[in-house]
Formats: C-alpha cells, structure tokens, sequence
C-alpha cells in the first residue's frame, strides 16, 4: 500500500492517501483450495508422543513443473508416526488445469514422497529445462528430477544429496556463479525418534530444540553431472552451532553473488556473505542479523529478502517464535543492518503469534513490498497453559504504507481464518497479475488464497531465461523503473520450508506508465528493456 | 525491550505490618535486634544468604506452626532462588493460615505472572490490592501483568496508579517508558526514562531503555553516550554491548564497533555455554550438577557475584554439598576474603571429615583470621589423612615460622615437605625456617634450589640476593 505525498499539500495528501487505501481496500484474498479441487489434509503424524518433529511441518510449493506456463502445487506431508505405524500419508502434486482447478497427479508424476516430509525446493538443477524438486525430510531428502515427460526420478542417493539429517529448508543457488544449481540445506536438529524420551517439566512432556544438538547445514556444489559434492567446509558455511529452518538468498551487499542467511531456532542465525571465490564468510555478528534487536538468539523459524523500501537493497524479515518479534531488518548498506522492527510497526502484532513462512510480496500492486507472515503455534495444547496464546492463529498481511512502515491488513483482506499454518509459497497460479499464496496448515487442508483485485491496478510479469543450465536465472538482479525503480531478485527459496514462483511480478506505480526493465544476470551480463508493455507476462533471455 | 520490575523485600513489610511497625526502617531495626530463627531469617534474606535464610525460617516454621510468617519467608526465599512450586506451596501455606496477608497475595502473583498465569496472577494482585490500596508493589504487578500480556492501556493505568500513590517510585516510570517504547511514543519512552533516572541516579535498565529508543530514533550519537555509560556501570549488560556495537557500526566507528561486539560475542558464548543446565534447571530446578556447571562457567568467566548466587541456590537445596562448598571456600581464599572462607571451610570440613582438601583449606583460612590452634589443629588431620601429600607439611611449617612457634617442628616438616616433593615453594618455606633457626648457609642453599626451580619468580630472586648479603652469625 503506497502513499505519495509528494507536495505535501494538505488536500493532496488526503487525496493520495485515500486513494492507496482504496487499491488495498480493493484487495481481498479468497481461500478456493476446496473448490479448486485440493482435497490434501496434511498429516502431522499423530503420535501421541509430542515428538519435536511433529511441530515443523510443512512446506509446500509453487512450480510449473510441466511448462505449461502455469503453476502447479507440490504439498509436502508429514506421516504417521513413529515410522512403523501404518502410514497413508504422501506429498502431493497437482497439476494446474488452468481454469481455477487442480488434478492430483502425484501418482502419475512419481512424487508421492512418504517420508516424513518438512519442504521443498525448486530449481533446474540439470539444466534440460524443466523445473525439479527437492524434498526436505526427516532423515532421507528425495531429488526428484524431472523426466520432461509428465513424471519424476527420485535421484537423491545416486546424485549425494540424499543427506541423513533431519533436514528443513533447501535453496537452489548458483553459489559459484558456474551457471548451475547448486543447493543449500538447512538442517534442524540431531534428534532420533528411537532415543527419544519425554523431557518432563512443569508444562508437560514437550520437548523443545534446547533439549537436542543442532545438526550442520550441508552446501552441495553442482558437478554438471547430475551428481553433487558436499562443500560445506571448504565453503566456510559449516557450523555446529545452528538448528536451521528458514533459509533466505540474496546478493544483499549487492556485489554481484548469491548470499545465504539461515533462520536458526534458539540460536543464533547465520549470514554468509559470499566472497566470490567459492567461499563464504560468516558476517552475522557484523551485519547485525543474529539475534534479537537486544541481542538475544531466537527461535527463528522463516526468512526471506526483499527491497521493502526501494532503496535498492535487499532488507530481511525473519519469523520468529512466540513473546519474540519478527524482526525487520533494514539494509543500511556497507553490510549493515538495522533491526527497524518496532519503528516499521510490525513488532507489536508478531509478538504473541508463532511464524513460520514469510515473503515481501506486493500484494495490491502498488510498486512497494508488503509482508506476509504464516502464523500458528507449535504446541497443540498452549491454550491450556498460556492465555496469550492458541495452536491455531491468524496469518498476517502487513501492508506498506510507503514510508518505511506497516500497517495490518488481514482480516479484511480475507485472511481472518486460524489455523496453525507453517510453510507458505507466492506466485500467480492464475495468471491474472496478482500474486496468489499457498499455506499449509498442521493438520488439516492447505490454503490456496488467491488474490482478488490485485491486479486492477498496473503490472508487469517477467519471465527470465538464462543461458546455459540456470535457465529461470535464479539469482538475476531486476530493476524496473517508473517514477520509483523497484528491485528485486529470482529465487524460488522463500521464507519456510518453500518454493515459490520463479517469475516475478511487479506492481506499477501508475497507469498505463511504461517501465524499463534492467537486468543483471548472475554470470554478470545485463540486459535492459525498455518501455515494456504492462499487464502481461514478458520474457527476457540472457 | 523486556518489561520488569524490581522487587522490593516484601518480606520486611510484611514484618512490619506484622509487627504493628509502620516503617521499613523500623521493621529491619526490629528484626536485628531479635534473635529468633524468623529474624535470623530476614537477616540472611536480605543480605542475599538464601541457603541460610532458608534454613532459619524453615527452624521458624518447626517453632511456630501457627504463624503464616515462616511460610512466607520460605515462599519468598524459594521464588528467589528460582523454585517456584515449592514457593507457591510456601505462600499458600501462609494464606490458609492468613488469608488477609496482602504481600503473600502479591508474591504468589509474582510467581504466577513468572508461568504466565495471567489471570491467576491478575487476581492476586487485586487481592493484595483491595486488602491494602496503596500498596505500590501490587499495582506495579498488575501493570506488569497487563504489559507482558501486551494489554498496554491497563498496563499504563496500573503504573499510573503506583505513581500516584507514591510519585518516587522508578520502577514505575520505567515501566510505563516500557510500553510507550512498545506504543511506539518514543519521546514519551525517554521523558519516563527520564523520570525514572532522575529519581535512581544510575538506573541500568533506565539507561538502557533511554539508549535503545535514541537508536530507534537514529540519534546515534546521544545512543552511544548513554549506551557507553550501559556498559560502564554493568560491564555484563549483553544487550548494551550489542546495540552500542551496532551504534558504533552505524556511526562508522568499526573499530570501536569490533570491540565492542567482541564483548558482546564473549557474553553471548557464555550465555551458550549455560543454555544446556538452565535447560536443565527450568524442569528441576534442584538439579545440583546443573547448578554447579553454571557455576563453573561464572568461575571460568571470572563471574564472581554470579557464580556465588549459583553456590548459594545450591546449598539451599543441600546445605552439605561438598562441591559447593567446596568452591565457595577457594572463591574467597582467592578474593583473600579470609573470613568468609573460614566460614565455609569449616563447614566443608563437616560436610567431608575425609578430605584433605578441606582441612587444608581450613587450617589457611583459620591460619589467616588468626585462630592459630584451629589451624595447627585444621593441618595436622590434613597429614593424618593424607601422610605422603606435602602441602600439609609445608603449610603447618609456615604457620609456626610466622608466628615463630614451634620452629624445631617446623623445620622438620619442611624438610619433610621438600622431601616428598621439592617445590620452589616449600624450598622457600624451608629456607625461611632455616634462617629463623639461624642456620643461614642452609637457608641460602635451599633458597637457591627454590630460584633454581623457578628462576622467573622476583620473589625467589631477591630472598637469594638478601641472604647472600647477610653476615654469618645476623640470624636470629
């Protein structure tokens, strides 16, 4: 929701403002996944037991797996636990029809994971052009590379990405900047259901990931081969001291390389700053991005970049846990962040929810980034033991007011539903200019919230095609420039456990103006457009 | 920013009220000049001794099953030392004995708000609340209640009325700079501040808070000032460390940055080091070897104060912890608190009869205060316990070479010390007894092996360069 006011009369301002508020107004998301056909109800596992793994999952994803040009859904699942129980339980693919209705392929496709799953990650990692799938599990990941055909290979042990660990989120990045895929894992914790034991206490047997060693994140290099090797050491990203769920990319000191931030819980998170030789430095406690705005550690959960503010730089929200806010942290430059958390406006209203999936969309197209956050606590029965808080809990959309700060725009934006969600993922499944979000809920069915009248306003979709094996040019930098020049960067890796729309989508600020498109690809060459045509989709080869 | 309050010894106006006293001042002077287990506890509670004061109201209550005070004396100590189950236990023992008991009413909402037991806390503080109006404390609990539930208004309104009645109180005006600060009323936050530092000169956590929103409001350099006064005062504030390293960074000072964030990281490992046995502690919090790891990583911090308080907990839960004591007596042998390791010397000998260790350390403190025949007494069972362990020998020496007592003994036991093992130490110890015997040629030769040993030490050295310049025949 923007708000000029550039001459500062009284009466323009009003007008301007008013104005803003009617686009936001405008803006209403509706929850369809019944009627769009999803019938997947997640399962958390239902043990009994009160595992810690029963508390994480899920993610899901937005990809067009078969290159039709429209989105499909991947919902990552839980399953019944402990492991031997009897389990019927599996991810799910379907497959936009493209008229506001999804067909469960997961059977055809080969995609139907029955491991105890946490997320997803998207990305061409061989280079044939078609979008592949990585899944996060409990214990064993699954690769499944597309076949180009309608199906899928899991090659997670044949390409040494299958990883033991009970790993969160995973981000396809081009670290290296060889024009492929690589990919990092976020791992939580070293916990096995076979030692497990009720860890006591006051408000019950919960245990909590104080109770349980971190487990290392793992950065695997692309061979170009179809095989991966773990270069987590040599990178410099290794750390025993993390417990990683969100992982968030972006060249956020603007140098022209992929940098990766880990949202860690209840311990400090990470920034590895890329040094552009296949290296990594960990710059967190430099940057100011490792703890609270008093530097304590918090229970990070989601992450995600985005140029909130126009100025060119990548800022930073991180989700965190409940009596701790999700923290905004402004790009200062020079490497620097400020935690604007509480000056921004969105401490207040954070502060008693648990968040998990998080992204800087803009969700009435107005050329400023809004936030989303996917709410819900971890323990199912908190109620009975705190009053401030509920297992189920609203998702939160915080609107740009186009001065730095937000203001709450969801229960009037449709968004007044509880659940105890987890994983979100962004994109315009239905092509209209607006983007769409997708939630998994514990428990029960996902969200498809699809955005009504984002698109009334002004936009412009792009599409990138890289050379070589990065065909989405994952990690280009793009520029559009109208009266303000809004920046933003291709990943698929966003806030929780998730993968989203590879293409971008930009709000324009005016009608009917025409912007110019630059962008910066990650092997450093740049392409600029000029005078792109709004309302469409637009495709930009390297 | 976190949102607290400083909790005054309730338990001395409880006292007070009790004891038909009107004033705090009265009620201390009342409790010191009695010798009662209750006053003996009030005592101890109030200089910080809780593993005593506990013991004396626990002898209270055994004395006196009637009265609610020793009830609430031991709730108070247990919420102190971080036991709340059995401090609510206390505290409601003394409510079914005195219902109209304001400051139990207001203790056990302390505990209860600590669980997040809103609304049970809530009712608490009314109670205390209704039994006594201008009881400041509750109002302050309430408004605390209110605030950490991030009902900001009721919150105001219950500082509001802790002012009123009683316009000096800091904590108040802290914590109302605390919710403007959470309302976003930034110049509200400061002028509170503000208010509460003119009354507490030195208030950390006003400082803090003050430093904090001149960050938020980019005055980097008035946030610097303040925040360098944080760590001034409190060299352990973590946060102050973190944000005057970030406002350092922002200002483009990195060096200064970098040092700071160096304290900061410092405090943050320890912090980590300790995470694991809190972990611990929060489901048990008489989980002795959890307490004595934390303990070890204060020692290892060089966190003095901190590690004590651990000890302290610990030997509440169990007055003979040998490790405890342990560890109590060498932090005051090291901090040449003679007195106080005496105390707790002696109190290890009881707790292990069969240490050696601990008769060591009893014979140098006792040594020290000057209870000679306690420490000759202290040494000799150390030698009977351990007969080949030197330091026995060597100290027992010493003690009569000072008090030039016994010097013919103490001779032997040096040599028999440097006999078992001939350290620079008990070298010199000989050497010395040599020459107050008047038998310099030995004292020279044993204080050359000493400097031998230890060629480094300038103490060593200059004894050798001394005994050389006297003349054969100057011994005493």
């Amino acid at each position: 929701m923007r708000r000029r006011c550039g001459l500062g009369r009284a009466a323009i301002l009003t007008l301007v403002l008013l104005a803003a508020s009617t686009r936001a107004a405008s803006v209403r998301f509706t929850d369809v996944a019944a009627e769009a056909g999803i019938d997947f109800v997640h399962d958390i596992g239902r043990s009994g037991k009160g595992y810690i793994l029963e508390t994480v999952a899920s993610g899901c994803g937005f990809l067009d797996y078969d290159g039709d040009g429209l989105l499909d859904i991947y919902l990552v699942n839980g399953r019944a636990l402990p492991p031997s129980a009897p389990n019927a339980s599996a991810n799910a693919l379907y497959r936009n029809n493209g008229d506001g209705t999804f067909t469960d392929v997961t059977a055809e496709a080969g995609v139907g994971d029955t491991g105890y799953g946490v997320g997803c990650a998207t990305g061409d990692y061989d280079g044939d052009g078609d979008t592949d799938i990585y899944v996060t599990n409990f214990e064993r990941n699954a690769l499944y590379r597309n076949n180009g055909d309608g199906t899928f290979t899991d090659v997670a042990a044949a390409a040494g990405v299958a990883c033991a660990a009970w790993s969160s989120s995973g981000a396809f990045v081009d670290y290296n900047a060889d024009g492929r895929l690589d990919l990092y894992v976020a791992n939580y914790l070293a916990f096995r259901i076979e030692d497990y034991e009720p860890c006591g206490g006051r408000l019950g047997t919960d245990c909590g990931p104080g109770d349980y060693p971190g487990a290392a994140d793992v950065l695997y290099r692309n061979n170009g081969d179809g095989t991966f090797t773990d270069v987590t050491r040599e990178a410099g990203v290794h750390s025993d001291e993390g417990k990683g769920l969100g992982v968030a990319v972006g060249d956020y000191d603007d140098d022209g390389d992929v940098d990766i931030y880990v949202a860690n819980d209840d311990t400090r998170n990470f920034l590895y700053r890329n040094n552009g030789d296949g290296t990594f430095e960990d710059v967190t406690f430099w940057a100011g991005v490792g703890f609270s705005e008093h530097g304590e550690p918090e229970g990070g959960m989601g992450a995600a970049f985005g140029d909130y503010d126009n100025d060119g730089r990548l800022d930073l929200v991180v989700t965190n846990y409940q009596d701790q806010v999700n923290s905004l942290y402004r790009n200062e430059g020079g490497g620097l962040f400020s935690d604007v958390s509480h000056t921004a406006g969105t401490a207040l209203l954070t502060y008693p929810l648990v968040g998990w999936g998080t992204a800087f969309l803009d969700v009435d197209n107005d050329a400023d980034l809004d936030l989303f956050v996917a709410n819900g606590h971890l323990l199912v029965n908190v109620a009975g033991r705190d009053s401030t808080s509920t297992y189920a809990q609203p998702d939160v959309l915080y609107m740009n007011d186009g001065h730095g700060a937000f203001v709450e725009g969801g229960p009037e934006m449709g968004l007044a539903a509880v659940r105890s969600s987890r994983g979100a993922a962004f994109g315009d499944y239905d092509n209209d200019g607006d983007t769409d979000i997708l939630v998994v809920n514990t428990g029960e069915a996902p969200s498809l919230l699809r955005n009504d009248g984002g698109s009334d306003g002004d936009w412009l979709g792009i599409t990138l095609v890289g050379r070589g094996a990065n065909r989405a040019g994952i990690g280009a930098r793009v520029t559009v420039t109208t009266d303000v020049t809004q920046t933003r960067e291709v990943t698929t890796a966003v806030g929780y456990a998730s993968a989203s729309d590879a293409r971008l989508l930009f709000g324009l600020e005016k009608q009917g103006s025409a912007p110019t498109v630059s962008v910066r690809w990650s092997s450093g060459s740049t392409t600029v457009v000029e005078s792109a045509r709004p309302r469409r989709y637009i495709s930009i080869s390297e | 920013m976190s949102i607290g309050r400083t909790h005054a010894a309730a338990l001395v106006v409880a006292l007070a009220v009790w004891g038909g006293l009107t004033t705090w001042a009265g009620a201390q002077a009342a409790a010191r000049e009695t010798s009662t287990p209750l006053a003996r506890g009030l005592a101890m509670y109030e200089s910080g001794r809780m593993a005593e004061a506990l013991i004396a109201f626990r002898e209270a209550a055994d004395g006196d099953t009637a009265s609610p005070m020793p009830d609430f004396g031991v709730g108070i100590v247990c919420a102190a030392l971080g036991w709340l189950d059995r401090a609510e236990d206390a505290l409601e023992g003394a409510l079914s004995k005195r219902p109209a008991f304001p400051e139990a009413h207001d203790e056990l909402g302390d505990i209860l708000l600590r669980r997040r037991e809103f609304r049970d806390a809530e009712s608490h503080y009314r109670t205390a609340i209704a039994l006594r109006p201008d009881y400041v404390e509750a109002h302050l609990g309430l408004g605390l209640t209110f605030a950490t539930q991030r009902m900001f208004p009721e919150a105001r309104h219950a500082y509001e009325l802790a002012l009123a009645l009683d316009p000096s109180t800091s904590t108040a005006h802290r914590s109302l700079g605390e919710v403007h600060a959470w309302e976003g009323d930034l110049a509200a936050a400061i002028s509170a501040y503000e208010r509460a530092l003119a009354l507490e000169p030195g208030s950390v956590p006003a400082l803090y808070g003050i430093g904090l929103v001149k960050l938020r409001q980019r005055v980097t350099d008035e946030a610097i000032e303040t925040l360098e006064r944080v760590v001034a005062l409190d060299p352990q504030h973590k946060s102050g460390w973190h944000n005057l390293a970030k406002a350092y960074a922002a200002s483009g000072r990195p060096e200064l940055a970098e040092s700071a964030m160096a304290e900061f990281e410092a405090l943050h490992e320890l912090d980590e080091r300790l995470k694991p046995h809190l972990r611990t502690l929060e489901a048990d919090p008489t989980d002795l070897p959890a307490r004595y790891a934390i303990t070890k990583e204060y020692l290892r911090a060089e966190r003095m104060p901190d590690a004590i308080r651990e000890l302290d907990r610990m030997l509440a839960i169990d007055p003979m912890f040998a490790p405890a004591l342990d560890a109590r007596v060498r932090i005051h042998l090291s901090l040449e608190e003679w007195s106080e390791a005496h105390v707790w010397a002696a109190r290890l000998t009881r707790a292990r009869p069969d240490n050696v260790m601990a008769f060591l350390y009893l014979g140098m403190s006792a040594g020290a205060v000057g209870a000679v025949d306690e420490a000759v007494g202290a040494y000799r069972r150390a030698i009977q316990l351990k007969p080949d362990e030197p330091t026995g020998y060597n100290n027992l020496a010493w003690l009569f070479y000072q008090n030039r007592m016994r010097l013919d003994e103490a001779e032997t036991l040096a040599e028999r010390a440097v006999g078992i093992e001939p350290k620079p130490a008990y070298l010199d110890t000989l050497s010395r007894v040599y020459e107050a015997q008047g038998r310099l040629a030995q004292a020279l030769a044993a204080a050359a092996r000493a400097l031998a040993a230890d060629p480094n030490n300038p103490a060593y050295r200059a004894r050798h360069e001394a005994l050389h310049t006297i003349e054969p025949g100057d011994g005493p």
